[in-house]
């Protein structure tokens, strides 16, 4: 016995260590991932165990207020005693699932498992406090939301048939508004005075005339448009450049923006992060961002 | 050890090499990457240890072409296989981090659909009464529970 304790000595400290590590790799190895992946379970009392699958306090706070609207520590003994029976039941047919894979394979329930999914990333996201750095990182980045379109006010008159085309150039050539001449010839514009955006003169005049409109410069005026209902002419009165709004009178903007698009950017962040770790072999390569 | 204090120093090592070459096959093998690289004829894509069924690709490739009724791009296939793998990566994650039992609404489909297959037998054995159903829950639940490893905890 006394020989065997000096053998024991004599083997060196790190060897210990080592066998301690392995052995405790060994015993736990299996099961850290799903350790880890659990913060649900950090330190949490654990009422029953069902083939290894812990039902904790918590599990059954949440199904006691779904049931009673109290918590588990409130109900009276039948009651703690039939919820824990109730929730081992569950557990046993959730384990039975789970063994044959039907949440995996009922295309319901995998569909209900990929929204379970996308609710979580969504949670985790709007568990997360935002500070005025990312919020202020979000709209340098996304900069085109928070800046107020091109806008650009124009005159479009056509004139009656009647109305000699060449003399309103000659009238336009002298240095006269469009809105002027109209004036004199009680023509009205066929377009709002205020300004537009891109959007709003293709719809009005149509991708061809919005296109040439918009490569006019301030007080131009287009070429004479002929048609059968007379002469067209379109003259620009008024370019707004686009304009950014800074970041303290953007704020409330780039809150909501942040909370719209950052869902869909934690689900991307996640799907990406998930993508890197995985395995996958397929006959395309890489993931391309949403 | 004192087997360990018998052995020549060259058997040492060869024994630490091997099991130090043991230990990096296994983690290479745990980590799928000795597996065949080339994919079977039947098998679109491996995610982890899931697959994606040639089938499957096509059934999804046909449901894109419906909504886009133009000739599918080499772009469009990529999407669609890329939808595929995030789908199969969001199913495997929910599992590890245990959705099954901490969401409530999928845990209750999951729950509901497990009651619907014991319907379906009971059906099937062409019972149709109401009590039937319960009766056999319960003595399928009391099977499950028999073969189960139950321990109560401190209340």
């Amino acid at each position: 016995m006394q020989n065997a304790v000096e053998q024991l000595r004599a083997i060196p400290f790190g060897r210990i260590l080592v066998a301690c590590l392995g052995l405790t790799l060994a015993l736990f190895g299996t099961n850290i991932s799903q350790i880890m992946n659990r913060p649900w379970e950090d330190a949490q009392e654990v009422i029953v165990q069902v083939n290894q699958q812990l039902i904790t306090r918590k599990q059954a706070d949440m199904r006691a207020q779904r049931v009673w609207d109290l918590p588990f520590s409130e109900l009276g003994v039948d009651q703690q005693r039939w919820l824990i029976e109730l929730l081992i039941d569950e557990e046993l047919l959730l384990q039975r699932a789970e063994d044959r894979q039907i949440v995996r394979n009922d295309p319901g329930l995998r569909k209900a498992l990929v929204a379970a999914a996308i609710d979580q990333v969504v949670m985790e996201f709007r568990q997360q406090a935002v500070t005025d750095e990312q919020l202020l990182s979000f709209y340098r980045q996304h900069q085109k939301i928070f800046q107020s379109p091109l806008k650009v006010a124009i005159d479009a008159i056509r004139f009656d048939p009647s109305v000699d085309a060449s003399k309103i150039e000659l009238l336009l050539a002298n240095g006269q508004s469009l809105r002027s001449i109209a004036e004199q010839f009680k023509h009205r514009s066929l377009a709002p005075r205020e300004p537009l955006s891109v959007p709003q003169l293709h719809r009005l005049l149509g991708a061809k005339r919005a296109n040439m409109v918009l490569a006019l410069d301030e007080s131009e005026v287009s070429r004479t448009l002929q048609s059968a209902d007379g002469a067209v002419f379109y003259q620009v009165t008024e370019i707004q450049l686009p304009q950014l709004d800074t970041f303290h009178l953007a704020r409330d903007r780039v809150v909501g923006e942040y909370h719209r698009r950052g869902r869909e950017l934690a689900l991307d962040d996640k799907l990406n992060h998930l993508w890197r770790r995985a395995m996958i072999k397929s006959q395309f390569v890489g993931r391309h961002r949403r | 050890m004192a087997i360990l204090q018998n052995c020549r120093p060259s058997a040492l090592k060869l024994l630490v090499m091997t099991s130090l070459l043991g230990s990096f096959l296994g983690l290479l093998q745990a980590h799928g990457w000795l597996a065949n690289s080339a994919l079977d004829d039947a098998i679109a894509a491996h995610v982890n240890a899931a697959e994606i069924s040639q089938i499957e690709y096509q059934r999804a490739l046909k449901l894109f072409l419906q909504d886009k009724r133009e000739v599918l791009s080499t772009a469009d296939r990529q999407l669609i296989m890329q939808r595929l793998i995030e789908e199969e990566l969001l199913v495997q994650w929910a599992i590890q981090i245990d959705l099954l039992r901490f969401n409530p609404q999928l845990r209750s489909a999951v729950l509901e659909s497990q009651l619907a297959g014991l319907d379906i037998q009971r059906r099937a054995a062409g019972n149709s009464s109401n009590s039937s159903l319960e009766v056999l829950s319960v003595e399928y639940l009391a099977a499950l529970r028999e073969s189960a490893d139950i321990h109560y905890g401190r209340r």
